[in-house]
């Protein structure tokens, strides 16, 4: 009897399903300065816990690991060398590469003037919409090397004219149209010819765009692959009603795979709603048409799945628009209401796991904790049966809306390899956490302690909360570092001095960096988080997400308390100290240090308009009440 | 026809009193959407918007262009000022700068294709590019529309210090009391005695929202704003910048 069973216990463990680790817990310290090595470590090493704000390209490569694609050492280098992490810089080099292979290809065309060449298109209401990014550029003087080491100096002349056309459409929409071929020229030029006059409808918004990449698409040309991405991205990038007209264009494909693909896409694109326009635009083109070749479908699905990354708030129904939040009930009767979305959705749990999707990301947009956890763990339950995407981006949103990031902060902060280091998410959150928060982190993750400890302790010397600083000063005043010695000092002062010598011990020795940064000092994590930071957001980039709150989290009265800056609060409590104890010794080392940490935060770039008011304030207040002192003398400039 | 006396009489008591009401605002628009469609200023006000139209950052390796991605929306009789605001980057120069006037011009060839009425440089100049900023100030001068007015931002110190302004070719000069850097206690100290030394600087003022102007001071306010901008922020502004003068100066329009 036993045996059977003992057959059956092996047969089981040899059978059980692996886990499916969607994202691997992969922190690593990343220098600040350097993000082509969270990049290489993206392609080559374990996957991280992504920021949402990262750079779209950066997903594509995410995605492509987690479906199993290996990058070869050729393609790291390519796209290492790709300088598409600074967009600006890449699209000066694009054209320059451009303009310096067409000087070289024509003697009747001298050096363009790069200067000259606007990429970008009047958009309405006083935008500016880019037409032409580098990829445009680079394909361009590829094809024109390519070009001139096979045809003759008039078809290199020919081209050379249709492509200047194509460029001069990026910015005027009347520019003039690329000549149509002319009869009996050879196939390549043709082929050439019917891309680039493909293009110029595409960038002038003429309606035959669309047909002309199809045209392209069905034929052997060289620029099949990419005429049917730029087809896709085409109607992608216009009207919400893509389903229909999609399913058109992979039809005329006849490419059974891509009928495949389409209905794993109608999936998705039902679960992610609309918006893929953004993402679809900045997009490396020479990534999707490398895909391209292989895989069409899990290139859509590739397009589709940063759509539901890319966009903080998405409605495929009109009905629904701002952001605003209907409850879950509301959102399925009226999806159910759109014909369109029940005749391909296929199953009302389809139906239901979209709106916890949709909902879940809606609170985040509008910072919901609760509702989004609701939504977000619901949508994980739904996953469950699903496909294996909409399982990752459930666990996704688990993470993002706070439901579990605890303990996917800790896991990360175990790895052998972390050395106490944590993602750009786990500094995002432990920006924003209360001191209960930290203390359990503390407790189970004792590399991080000391850190947390001294973050504590800051924390409770910025809002006053003196009988808990006081705590934290004694257990940090073990150490025997300066930090540390500074707290033996005030902690064996007279009462009267205590406080401000523990403000001083802040100030002067800067013990989280305060003035750097405002979270867990700058090795640790990626720095990719950009947009929002603490409240203050930044203009979008072209080639930035919009920003997408990392974790959303029940609003810390001590955060809300405290300001934008760390520098701004302790200036606040510096100078408040110095305005009740006017007589006490550590006024002018107060006031110096902390102008001292305004100038190291000017220098990160770390201020905030009102940093300049406290440095200004504080600069003011030693000089005219200890002008004679030593450190007023050490003291001569403010900082904005 | 003559007034009667007890009507002059009237008249002349009440119209300081209307003179107070009378309110000279443009709104900065900077990042983000704005939408100011519908706003109606009261009578006396006269409300416009000054956008930022594209940014300008002087790299050492060239100019580097970001236009406008967020959209603005306006009644299409608003007064509008195209504003360019530039930047410096680590390790540029004067002679940088200097070769850099072309590229900077040509940067500002689509501005000048904008539906405004006039365009306002911002640009906070280190002492050391004063002269090529004035020379690139000439520059914009002889390439913009002709009907266009012509403004610059400045800090409190170029109004207070010294006069390297007077030779500038803009219609008119906005010092800029908010922000850290902008001497904003110094020059606030100097409207405080009396009008600002460069006479330039004394036919408008830049502020921040809720930040209320001198008292008694007579110029357009310019306000910029700490966030995206509706009608009902605009009317606020308005009426933290109520003033009150009996020599109203009006900056061109």
């Amino acid at each position: 009897m036993l045996r059977p069973i003992l057959l059956l216990t092996l047969l089981c463990v040899a059978l059980r399903p692996q886990p499916v680790e969607a994202c691997g817990y992969s922190p690593w310290s990343e220098d600040s300065e350097s993000p082509q090595s969270a990049l290489r470590a993206l392609m080559l090493e374990r996957l991280p816990l992504l920021s949402p704000s990262w750079h779209s390209e950066y997903w594509v490569i995410a995605w492509a690991r987690l479906e199993g694609k290996e990058f070869s050492q050729e393609e790291v280098d390519s796209l290492m060398a790709q300088s598409w992490l600074e967009p600006s810089a890449s699209l000066a080099a694009s054209l320059e590469e451009w303009s310096q292979t067409r000087a070289r290809s024509s003697r009747e065309t001298g050096v363009v003037d790069t200067g000259a060449v606007e990429v970008r298109r009047r958009g309405p209401n006083y935008t500016y919409i880019l037409m032409c990014g580098p990829d445009g550029f680079r394909v361009a003087a590829e094809t024109l090397r390519a070009r001139r080491q096979t045809q003759s100096r008039h078809e290199v002349r020919r081209w050379l004219t249709a492509q200047d056309r194509v460029f001069a459409a990026c910015a005027e929409p009347n520019a003039p149209e690329p000549d149509e071929a002319l009869p009996g020229v050879s196939e390549v030029e043709a082929h050439d010819r019917a891309y680039q006059r493909a293009v110029w409808a595409d960038h002038t918004g003429h309606a035959e765009a669309f047909a002309r990449y199809q045209a392209i698409a069905r034929s052997s040309s060289p620029w099949a692959d990419l005429a049917r991405y730029r087809s896709v991205r085409l109607r992608l990038a216009g009207s919400p009603e893509q389903t229909q007209i999609l399913a058109e264009a992979i039809r005329q494909t006849s490419d059974a795979k891509a009928l495949r693909g389409l209905r794993q896409l109608q999936d998705r694109y039902q679960l992610f709603p609309q918006g893929p326009a953004t993402s679809v635009r900045t997009l490396s083109a020479r990534l999707l048409a490398e895909d391209l070749g292989a895989d069409l479908p899990r290139t859509l699905r590739d397009i589709v799945h940063f759509a539901k990354r890319m966009d903080a708030c998405t409605t495929v129904v009109s009905s629904l628009v701002d952001c605003e939040t209907p409850s879950e009930d509301q959102l399925l009767a009226t999806m159910r209401r759109a014909p369109e979305n029940v005749r391909w959705a296929g199953s009302s749990s389809l139906l239901a796991l979209n709106a916890a999707f949709h909902s879940a990301r809606a609170s985040l947009a509008a910072g919901r904790r609760s509702a989004a956890q609701r939504y977000a763990r619901r949508a994980h339950r739904l996953a469950s049966s699903s496909t294996r995407a909409s399982q990752n981006a459930a666990h996704a949103m688990m993470v993002m809306s706070g439901a579990s990031a605890l303990n996917h902060l800790l896991r990360a902060s175990e790895s052998p390899e972390s050395r106490g280091v944590l993602h750009a998410d786990g500094r995002a959150w432990l920006a924003g956490g209360t001191v209960r928060e930290w203390q359990e982190l503390a407790r189970r993750s004792p590399e991080l302690a000391a850190t947390i400890d001294a973050h504590i302790l800051v924390r409770s010397v910025l809002l006053g909360a003196w009988g808990r600083a006081l705590r934290y000063a004694r257990r940090l005043s073990n150490g025997d570092s300066a930090f540390g010695r500074s707290l033996q000092v005030a902690l064996a002062s007279p009462a009267a001095e205590r406080r401000g010598l523990l403000l001083l011990a802040v100030a002067h020795h800067d013990p989280t960096e305060l003035s750097i940064t405002d979270a867990f000092g700058s090795h640790w994590g990626t720095t990719q988080v950009a947009g929002c930071d603490l409240g203050e957001c930044m203009d979008a980039h072209p080639h930035q997400t919009a920003y997408a709150p990392t974790f959303v989290r029940s609003p810390s009265t001590e955060r809300r308390r405290l300001g934008a800056r760390r520098i701004d609060d302790l200036g606040e409590a510096v100078l408040a100290h110095v305005a009740r104890h006017p007589g006490s010794s550590l006024n002018e080392e107060l006031l110096h240090h902390f102008v001292r940490l305004t100038r190291r935060a000017s220098i990160h770039g770390r201020t905030s308009p009102r940093t300049g008011e406290l440095s200004h304030a504080a600069f003011d207040h030693l000089h005219a009440n200890y002008e004679n002192g030593a450190w007023a003398q050490r003291t001569r400039h403010w900082f904005r | 026809m003559r007034l009667p006396t007890s009507l002059a009489i009237v008249l002349f008591v009440v119209a300081p009193a209307l003179a107070q009401e009378s309110r000279d605002v443009t709104l900065w628009l900077w990042h983000g959407s704005h939408d100011l469609r519908g706003f109606a200023p009261a009578n006396g006000e006269h409300v416009s918007v000054a956008y930022l139209s594209r940014t300008l950052i002087i790299e050492v390796d060239g100019v580097h262009v970001t236009p406008r991605r967020d959209p603005i929306f306006l009644d299409s009789d608003m007064v509008r000022t195209a504003v360019v605001h530039m930047e410096i980057g680590r390790g540029v120069d004067a002679s940088i700068l200097r070769r850099e006037r072309a590229a900077i011009l040509r940067a500002l060839t689509p501005v000048f294709s904008e539906e405004a009425h006039g365009i306002q440089f911002d640009f906070d100049a280190p002492r050391s590019m004063r002269r090529e900023y004035e020379t690139l100030l000439q520059e914009i001068a002889e390439a913009k529309p002709e009907r266009w007015t012509f403004s610059m931002t400045a800090l409190g110190s170029w109004c207070t210090e010294s006069d390297w302004l007077a030779a500038t070719p803009v219609d008119f000069v906005v010092p800029m009391l908010f922000g850290p850097g902008h001497d904003r206690h110094e020059t606030l100290a100097a409207l405080e005695r009396g009008p600002l030394r460069q006479p330039r600087c004394r036919d408008a003022l830049g502020l921040r929202e809720h930040q209320r102007p001198p008292a008694h001071y007579a110029a357009t306010f310019f306000v910029f704003g700490q966030g995206s901008w509706n009608n009902a922020r605009a009317r606020a502004a308005l009426e933290s910048v109520a003033y009150s003068s009996s020599s109203r100066v009006t900056p061109p329009r």
